[in-house]
């Protein structure tokens, strides 16, 4: 029976170090009250550069409502002089169009008014069809159609 | 013959005047209706002058003035005679493809003046 040559796996000298199992608490750095001060500090910072942050944006809305204040009343005066032009060219184009046929006056329904009592002065705003009355379909329906955000 | 204009305006001359009388009494009028509202107060005006039974004989023109800024009919019928007679031009040959239609009116120089009451 021949000597077999091994060596034991041992514990080391002293044997282990001790499991540690207890509960070990983290460090504190702030107690409560600190932690409160931290808190009205960096909150009354924060109120402080949103304030200067909201006079900046309030000088900003103002000079903006500014320009929209200068340009609206030119925005409306040209948004008026098309519409009025667009009627005066729909005339045109309508007493062009019924020229040949017998009874149209140009306005009215085979010489028969739209309305019996509003003076002739009067401007009542034509619906759209009668607007685009004298354009393609694809016309109206891209007006009629017509969304805000495009 | 009473017309249903005036019979739905009866509501605000009603005898018997409720609290909501006067909640619904806008459901029949259309002052809200810019284009509308002068018109609706002619007719009102004819018929407190006439009384409703001459009225609606004497304020004829007012009631269908009335009648015609609600319904739009005779407008819609007037644009769809003009269309029926371009067609026609088109078909019989008087009007070239080209010249078909007008140039469409610019995009935003149409605003909605009329609010639905």
């Amino acid at each position: 029976m021949a000597e077999v040559n091994y060596k034991q796996d041992m514990p080391p000298k002293g044997g282990y170090a001790p499991i540690v199992f207890q509960n070990i608490p983290v460090k504190k750095y702030f107690n409560g009250y600190t932690m409160f001060a931290g808190f009205a500090a960096i909150t009354s910072f924060s109120f402080y550069m949103y304030y200067q942050n909201f006079k900046r944006r309030r000088l900003l809305k103002i000079e903006r409502q500014d320009a929209i204040n200068a340009l609206e009343p030119i925005l409306l005066a040209e948004r008026d002089r098309s519409y009025l032009k667009q009627l005066r060219r729909n005339v045109e184009e309508e007493a062009e169009l019924m020229k040949n046929v017998p009874g149209w006056e140009v306005g009215t329904y085979y010489g028969e008014p739209i309305y019996k009592t509003v003076p002739k002065e009067k401007l009542l705003d034509p619906i759209l069809e009668e607007y685009y009355a004298h354009t393609s379909e694809k016309a109206y329906d891209d007006k009629a159609n017509e969304f805000l955000w495009r | 013959m009473v017309s249903k204009v005036v019979q739905r305006n009866l509501n605000e001359m009603s005898f018997i005047r409720t609290p909501l009388t006067d909640f619904f009494g806008c459901l029949g009028a259309s002052q809200g209706n810019l284009r509308c509202r002068d018109l609706e107060l002619n007719m009102m005006n004819c018929l407190e002058a006439y009384g409703l039974r001459n009225g609606s004989q004497n304020c004829i023109n007012e009631i269908d003035d009335y009648k015609e800024c609600r319904t739009l009919n005779k407008q819609r019928k007037r644009v769809e005679a003009m269309q029926k007679e371009r067609l026609r031009q088109y078909k019989s040959g008087e009007r070239s493809k080209s010249n078909l239609y007008a140039e469409p009116p610019k995009l935003d120089s149409f605003y909605d003046y009329i609010p639905e009451p």
